[in-house]
């Protein structure tokens, strides 16, 4: 491929910091999860040792295992929403003044620049019950009864959709704008439509930036916590809800700890499928 | 620049244009409405608000409790980007330039942080800070908060490198510049969008992050800490002060970063 | 071209160096402050909580105490209504409780026995609780803050007064009723007192009567703020809810009343323990005698909390707001179990859950 595709380990010294870092911020919690989710907790007490009672548990009460289903299903909802509405903005961001792309990604990263929580209680006063839409609904007669705008699914997906659409907007335009425009021209100077030229050639040759996004937005969805709490009235559950609440009420760090490596390793099963993958498409 | 006008042109542009609108104001219309509540004259949030005012920031402006917390913040934050920046950084180097056969998994390996759900780092983290009697001060801070920062650098700095040719490098360096010369004054300059995405997500997850520093701090209260606090015992305006406050302070850090980094003009430096 | 590309990159340095050296600078205070690191005898650490009621203890519990003995208290504030004993626990293991004292709710304190976290307080240092009722007194320290778990209503929009948890059932209020998630282990014993005259058992026929409900309710709401909020934002007319917010929010003008219903309701209470290798053991005792005695429990109750103080007088309004004074509305109170509550919690929770997801 290039120059130096030589196997170039003199390369990897340039990781020291972040490991030396790794190894003491994340590898020493790491460890203290992996014996943890081998302990035993029992009438409060902790007992360290080599239980696989937290593992049986996970697998076998009928409940953890469903609501990870859910967590993945509700984070890939969200993957596709961002995509779908991320990828216009991506688009429209590459084609236009360099002012207004400045705009544009300023409007995309400014969700995030907000606290987690006040977000949400905004979200509260314009999807409420009585918030702006279902009063403007209702004071126009248009619905007689107020829409269910929150607490439900819908409410989570639009209040994570909100806030991770940079997630997916910045790899999206980072791919974008390193296509050679010039292939495009080409194309439609030959007469191709709009559409072809997308379809054939901005589409694929924008697949990593896809895949870069869709998987850093799908992991972040994996660990959402806040949100769904506010947003989904209490009703929409997530594992990383159920891990905390492990923590929060019954200070039973074993199980908390056992559920956690099962989504850690969830999560770096789809790492692991996802690099995969880009690296697949980006040797085509 | 031309041959891109020519491309848009033909593209529906009205329909991309009309679709964009519409995500832009679904993302800008609570920060709008948090803007506006915030100056509200009430003791408690409505909207539209009943009466108007600047009454909650001067109660946030002269709160020793809500000064000190954003401070610190601000002070974390700070410290934590450039940091971040630096070793993230150089891991994506790392990543991108070393044996093709070990990228994949040492990469899963080093973004994996980000994936590990903040309760359970927090746990870890403060069982450390205990034992080395670092607990409550910026030695455990800014470790903790880079673990979570980091990632990011290398996913942001990562997609730029990967789609940078290496070959621009290459050529820098046989006409006998340095290898350090060519990164510096050829590669970082193109890969820009990248790093200033980087450094964009280091300050702002630095800055909202709750549950690990929930985990280190004692005495010592970040904002993010003393506005849960707040909430959790009441919703007032203040918090919507608050948040007006930290988007201005943030939007203007993150606007001169982007024009800075000069993300618009991106890879089109050399070509 | 080459020109601009290097100044770019001198600008870029200098950004960076005077970030780190700014940083650097101002963040040098932050690197080694511990003020929980000092055992001085005249400073003592303490909680704190949040919004008024925060504002009620530094006025009334703390701000005299240290001018009457002269002493410095510091103090941390919680986030929420609990001691987060999950690091507090952490923190005694390693030797350094953050604080003197941890007000404890009463699962909590099962939970401090058992993993020993909590020290026995010496009840000689504690004169006063010859003045406190027997039921407030525990080997770990005296009861306080008594609070109720009611029906909280609006006045304007629920009429008549509702006398029984079944009319959170009721289908006129339907769509406009919440109960809590936080504290969950009340809603549930609720349900139970309402269908089954008694909180326990816990069971499948619990959350039968919780699934009858859930057409109507608008959300489960997670902390006092959040049910504040839903009764502002008009979205809720009725929740069972904690009396001291109540009384709170209908001195903030919102027409709202607590209700005792007949079927039973909870009263709970703050244990004011001293956590095993405190610094300052001594002053916690000190503290803790003077804030037991008649004036400023007489200021709890005054802000709408409840005593075990026998000398303390109430009002008839401050009666009606703590309820506890009263004997013709205490004989509907049902005592709970701690234990069960404790042991049960994550059978309960795993249950709770099923059920929201079902």
């Amino acid at each position: 491929m290039s120059l130096n595709s030589d196997q170039n380990y003199g390369a990897l010294w340039l990781l020291t910091p972040t490991v030396l870092l790794y190894l003491a911020t994340f590898l020493f919690p790491l460890i203290l999860l992996g014996v943890l989710s081998f302990a035993k907790f029992e009438a409060s007490i902790t007992t360290l040792g080599f239980y696989f009672d937290n593992y049986i548990k996970i697998f076998s009460d009928g409940i953890t295992l469903k609501i990870f289903f859910q967590t993945v299903r509700l984070s890939i909802y969200i993957t596709f929403w961002c995509l779908i509405l991320g990828y216009p903005v991506a688009l429209l961001m590459r084609s236009c003044s360099p002012k207004i792309k400045m705009i544009l990604l300023f409007c995309v990263v400014s969700p995030l620049l907000t606290s987690i929580i006040v977000r949400n209680v905004a979200w509260l006063l314009i999807l409420g019950r009585s918030g702006m839409i279902n009063d403007t609904l209702i004071q126009w007669e248009l619905i007689s009864k107020p829409l269910p705008l929150m607490y439900n699914e819908f409410g989570v997906i639009l209040a994570v959709v909100h806030v991770y659409l940079s997630f997916m907007v910045l790899p999206l335009f980072g791919a974008l704008s390193s296509i050679n425009s010039s292939i495009e021209e080409a194309a439609s100077s030959l007469g191709a439509p709009f559409w072809r030229v997308f379809l054939s050639i901005t589409l694929p040759l924008s697949l990593p930036g896809i895949m870069a996004g869709c998987t850093l937005v799908f992991i972040l969805s994996m660990g959402v916590y806040l949100t769904p709490v506010i947003m989904g009235g209490n009703f929409i559950l997530t594992l990383p809800m159920l891990i905390t609440e492990s923590v929060r009420e019954q200070y039973d760090w074993p199980y908390a700890s056992a559920m956690a490596l099962m989504l850690l390793l969830a999560i770096g099963f789809m790492v692991v499928l996802s690099s995969g993958l880009q690296r697949l498409v980006s040797r085509r | 620049m031309s041959s891109q006008e020519h491309y848009g042109s033909r593209f529906p542009y009205r329909l991309l244009v009309g679709v964009v609108t519409v995500v832009i104001f679904f993302l800008e219309a609570p920060l709008v409405i948090l803007v506006i509540q915030s100056f509200t004259a009430e003791s408690y949030l409505a909207f539209p608000p009943p009466s108007y005012g600047v009454r909650w920031y001067k109660e946030v402006l002269t709160s020793e409790d809500w000064l000190n917390s954003i401070s610190l913040s601000l002070i974390i934050a700070t410290i934590v980007t450039p940091l971040s920046l630096i070793f993230g950084t150089m891991a994506a180097f790392a990543l991108d330039r070393g044996p093709k056969k070990l990228k994949n998994g040492l990469q899963a390996i080093m973004i994996s942080p980000m994936v590990l759900p903040h309760i359970v780092l927090g746990l870890g983290l403060f069982k450390m800070a205990l034992e080395l009697d670092i607990d409550d001060s910026m030695l455990a801070y800014i470790p903790a908060h880079l673990t979570i920062t980091i990632p990011f650098v290398i996913i942001s700095v990562g997609a730029s490198l990967q789609t940078f040719e290496v070959t621009l490098e290459e050529a820098a360096r046989s006409l006998g510049a340095s290898r350090f010369w060519a990164v510096w004054h050829i590669t970082l300059p193109i890969i820009r969008p990248g790093l200033v995405a980087g450094a964009i997500f280091s300050f702002i997850i630095s800055f909202d992050e709750f549950i690990i520093t929930f985990f280190l701090t004692t005495f010592q209260r970040t904002l993010p800490i003393e506005m849960f606090s707040t909430l959790m015992y009441q919703v007032r305006p203040s918090i919507a002060a608050v948040s007006t406050l930290t988007l201005a302070v943030t939007a203007f850090l993150t606007a001169m970063l982007m024009l800075r980094g000069q993300i618009t003009s991106g890879n089109k430096v050399i070509k | 071209m080459k020109k601009t590309i290097i100044n770019k990159g001198i600008k870029r340095r200098t950004v960076i160096k005077s970030a780190i050296a700014a940083g650097v600078g101002l963040s040098t205070p932050y690197f080694f402050v511990q003020a929980h690191a000092s055992s001085d005898p005249k400073v003592m650490n303490m909680y704190n909580f949040d919004g008024s009621l925060g504002e009620f203890y530094t006025e009334h519990w703390y701000k005299p105490f240290q001018e009457k003995f002269d002493v410095k208290m510091n103090f941390i504030k919680l986030k929420g209504s609990r001691v987060p004993l999950e690091k507090v626990q952490a923190q005694i293991n390693a030797g350094k409780p953050e604080t003197d004292l941890m007000p404890m709710h009463q699962d909590q304190v099962i939970f401090a026995e058992r993993n020993n976290l909590a020290m026995e307080v010496d009840a000689s240092k504690i004169p006063e609780f010859s003045n406190y009722y027997e039921k407030g007194i525990t080997k770990y320290g005296p009861k306080m803050v008594l609070w109720c778990y009611g029906l909280a209503y609006n006045t304007e929009l629920v009429k008549p007064a509702p006398t029984s948890w079944k009319v959170l059932w009721d289908p006129q209020y339907a769509g406009k009723v919440a109960v809590n998630e936080g504290l969950k282990d009340q809603c549930l014993q609720m349900v139970n007192l309402a269908w089954k005259g008694s909180p326990y058992p816990v069971d499948a026929e619990t959350f039968k009567h919780l699934s009858d409900l859930r057409p109507s309710l608008v959300a489960l709401w997670s902390g006092g703020a959040d049910a504040e909020q839903l009764f502002r934002n008009g979205e809720i007319v009725m929740t069972p809810f904690w009396n001291g917010r109540v009384t709170k929010l209908r001195g903030e003008g919102l027409p709202l009343k607590f209700a005792t219903p007949t079927e039973g309701f909870f009263v709970r209470s703050s244990v004011y323990g001293i956590p095993r290798g405190a610094r300052n053991p001594e002053m916690a005792h000190e503290w803790l005698n003077w804030v037991i005695g008649a004036g400023p429990q007489k200021k709890m109750v005054e802000y709408g909390y409840g005593t075990f103080n026998k000398l303390v007088e109430h009002t008839p309004e401050e009666a009606a707001n703590v309820i506890v004074s009263d004997p013709e509305v205490m004989k509907y109170a049902v005592s709970e179990d701690f234990n069960q509550i404790l042991d049960n919690g994550k059978e309960w929770t795993d249950m709770w859950n099923k059920w929201k997801s079902s």
